[in-house]
């Protein structure tokens, strides 16, 4: 199931399309500077980023010095210990979400917690709640910024979109270097290190998913969640994409997602869809689900459904 | 005080004078900040009080930095708790600290067995699976068959109503249906609340020894296995909490399963959910936010096009 590309692989689609940017200085360069972009740096340390791997072909020295440097960088950075984590994927283990619309009222509970958990720049949310007219899924009326004094308004329900971590997913094929892919548990992750901006994956992405890093992310040292993954919430360089990696740091620790423990309703549910006791598949199987944008075949892994 | 006390008889007459308004806005401080007695918890004052859990960020197993808020910080940086304004503080409830029960039960082996079926079934309200009863209350969760095992995290319990033989020991069981003044207001009796007026507080409550709650059929369950209550009227909603579609598991979503009693979310004599504040909108990207309250942006375009023309000095 593991989807390891080979070496030559991923530095050829690299190589090829960064010198079509602007030849080889540019290959050797762009790295260089998205990393330089966080954090302080020191010499050993610069070189050390401008010679980082991709994720998925470092040896597991490769990857603890690569851990080890990333919180020397965020202590630099934000004056706090973080921890980066490489947890491993568990065996026979699939993610899948699932959201009850019914029981969602629209308190962005989760929305505050996604951002908190994984470090985002408070400007950015991977969560967006659309509020949609009753018995309508007409996405250009949809609010995501509805304001009430009280939710839910009248009239309304809601929608929750984040990454549905498509099966056969469009982004994954975007990307020109292979800085995105599926891990075996079926999250999509990005190597943000191998990210070079580029952003095709975003216009690939039917829900809206991903999410540019503009500037710096506007975090103070208190703010900082110390549990970080390396696919997962650690400190991003600026300009990359990023995007809901289903909380990747709490999940294959067995702990809920942040937008599931936050969530007062009990709408979201999260487990494994290879597990046939598991509430997922209860729900799947004994609700009526559905997916939004089924018919573009991504096979997302987050489905929808509805109290009777 | 001898300095007061030596003072001319005007000067300490003027000093009450003096410390009236002081006084006062002491008085008023100390009323409205005071905490409210315990009889105002019964207050008509029915706000939702769906608990779950507070959200922190990172905290577990693993640690983090427990206390973050589940506070939405928007781009100025204002920092707004959703239910501050409603100075509720139900959703930080920490569940360890009941005092009864035990936090985790669990008993996954237990299945029910139909032929053991010795209590008569209950009538229901809703029809899409019936609950079995045949087992004993005590092992209650596994009220449906091939019921994955769970743990009912045990309810957070209003010290001054607890145990209720407190009070019902030396005043006797009225049985008539009635308003009830305090401590008890009358939760029930009005229209719009659980049962539309249709239940008695003897629907659900039993008096004897500490008190507790009795099914339909008279059956006495303890505080915290009020989830078998509400099977005998909704069993549907019943049977998907317990396979985790209705409802809220905690922590985890593999290994031990603790799930939310009904009454977590649902106060048990005013069961639907009311509404309440949101947390505020996400703030736009940085970057693109409106700047029309610059006049140069503002103004109509033949403004700005005319600005150009105009010659230095005129309107
Ligand atoms: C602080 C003292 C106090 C406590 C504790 C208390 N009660 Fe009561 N209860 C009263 C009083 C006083 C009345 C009579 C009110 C009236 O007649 O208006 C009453 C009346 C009732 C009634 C109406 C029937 C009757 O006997 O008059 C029920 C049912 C009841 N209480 C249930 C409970 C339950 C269940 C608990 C425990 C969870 C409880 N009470 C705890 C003081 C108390
Ligand atoms: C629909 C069933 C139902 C009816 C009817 C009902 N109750 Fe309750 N009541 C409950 C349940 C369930 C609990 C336990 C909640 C828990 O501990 O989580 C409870 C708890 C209580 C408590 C303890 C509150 C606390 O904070 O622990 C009191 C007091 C009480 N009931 C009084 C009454 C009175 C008085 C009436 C009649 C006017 C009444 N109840 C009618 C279901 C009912
Ligand atoms: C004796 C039967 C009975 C029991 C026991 C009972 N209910 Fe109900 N419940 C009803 C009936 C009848 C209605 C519909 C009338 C209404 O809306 O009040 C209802 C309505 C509800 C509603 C929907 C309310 C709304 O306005 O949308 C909820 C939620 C609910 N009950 C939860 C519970 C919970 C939780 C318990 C257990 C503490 C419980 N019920 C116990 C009979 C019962
Ligand atoms: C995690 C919180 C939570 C728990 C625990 C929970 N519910 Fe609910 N329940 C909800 C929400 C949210 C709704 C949707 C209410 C709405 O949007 O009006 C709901 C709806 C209901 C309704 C239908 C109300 C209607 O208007 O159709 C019933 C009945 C109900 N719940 C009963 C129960 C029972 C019985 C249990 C325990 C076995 C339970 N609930 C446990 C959150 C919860």
């Amino acid at each position: 199931m593991s989807r390891k590309p080979s070496d030559s692989h991923i530095d050829h689609y690299r190589r090829r399309f960064l010198k079509g940017l602007g030849g080889a200085v540019a290959a050797a360069a762009t790295p260089g500077t998205a990393r330089a972009a966080w954090g302080g740096n020191t010499l050993a340390d610069t070189f050390a980023d401008l010679f980082q791997d991709h994720y998925q072909r470092m040896t597991p020295e490769e990857i603890a010095d690569t851990l080890a440097r990333i919180e020397r960088k965020a202590k630099r950075r934000y004056g706090t210990n973080i921890t980066c984590k490489n947890t491993p994927p568990q065996d026979g283990v699939v993610y899948g979400y699932a959201l009850n619309i019914s029981k969602c009222r629209g308190y962005r509970e989760c929305v505050s917690a996604c951002m908190l958990e994984n470090n985002l720049s408070r400007d950015m949310r991977y969560i967006q709640v659309l509020e949609m007219d009753n018995g309508s899924l007409n996405f250009e009326k949809a609010d995501r910024y509805y304001d009430h004094r009280t939710v839910p308004a009248k009239g309304k329900y809601y929608l929750p979109i984040q990454c549905m971590h498509c099966d056969d997913a469009p982004c994954v094929k975007a990307c020109p270097v292979e800085a995105t892919w599926t891990e075996p548990d079926g999250i999509v992750v990005v190597d943000y290190d191998w990210c070079i901006g580029c952003r095709y994956c975003m216009i690939a992405c039917p829900y809206e998913a991903r999410h540019f890093n503009w500037g710096k992310p506007d975090l103070t040292a208190g703010e900082i969640n110390p549990d970080t993954h390396f696919l997962g919430n650690r400190p991003r360089p600026t300009g990359v994409v990023e995007k809901c990696h289903f909380c990747i740091q709490r999940t294959r620790e067995n702990r809920q997602p942040a937008c599931q423990e936050a969530c007062p309703t009990g709408a979201r549910i999260f487990g494994n869809i290879l597990d046939p006791n598991s509430e997922i598949r209860y729900v799947l199987e004994n609700k009526a689900v559905f997916r939004l944008k089924e018919d573009l075949g991504t096979e997302p892994k987050f489905w929808y459904f509805h109290d009777n | 005080m001898a300095c007061i006390a030596g003072r001319s008889i005007t000067h300490a007459g003027a000093w009450p004078v003096a410390f009236c308004p002081v006084l006062l806005l002491a008085f008023a401080f100390l009323l409205f900040t005071a905490p409210p007695a315990a009889a105002d918890d019964w207050d008509m004052d029915w706000e939702d009080p769906a608990p779950a859990p507070g959200y922190k960020s990172g905290a577990g197993s693993t640690g983090g930095p427990v206390g973050a808020e589940p506070s939405a910080s928007t781009a100025d940086g204002s920092e707004s708790r959703p239910d501050a304004a409603t100075g509720e503080d139900d959703w930080d409830w920490d569940w360890e600290e009941t005092d009864t029960g035990p936090a985790y039960k669990s008993d996954t082996t237990r299945r029910v067995d139909p032929a053991a079926a010795s209590m008569p079934k209950v009538p229901r309200v809703g029809e899409t699976a019936e609950p079995d009863f045949s087992v004993s209350p005590k092992s209650g969760h596994q009220l449906f068959a091939d019921v994955p095992g769970f743990g009912v995290i045990p309810s957070i319990k209003d010290k001054g109503m607890h145990p209720c033989s407190n009070c019902h020991t030396w005043a006797k069981s009225n049985l008539t249906p009635r308003r009830l003044r305090v401590p008890h207001d009358n939760f029930l009796l009005q229209h719009g609340l659980h049962g539309k007026g249709e239940f008695w507080c003897f629907t659900c409550h039993h008096l004897d020894g500490a008190g507790g709650l009795r099914t339909l059929e008279g059956e006495r369950l303890s505080f915290d296995d009020a989830y078998i209550l509400c099977a005998q009227c909704h069993p549907g909603e019943t049977r998907d909490w317990s396979f985790g579609a209705h409802g809220k598991r905690v922590d985890n979503w593999q290994g031990n399963r603790r799930i939310l009693n009904c009454t977590a979310c649902h106060y048990q004599h005013r069961p639907n959910i009311k509404p309440r504040k949101a947390v505020p909108p996400p703030p736009v990207r940085r970057g693109l936010e409106r700047n029309d309250r610059k006049p140069h942006v503002a103004a109509p375009l033949w403004e700005k096009i005319g600005a150009r023309y105009r010659e230095p000095g005129q309107p």
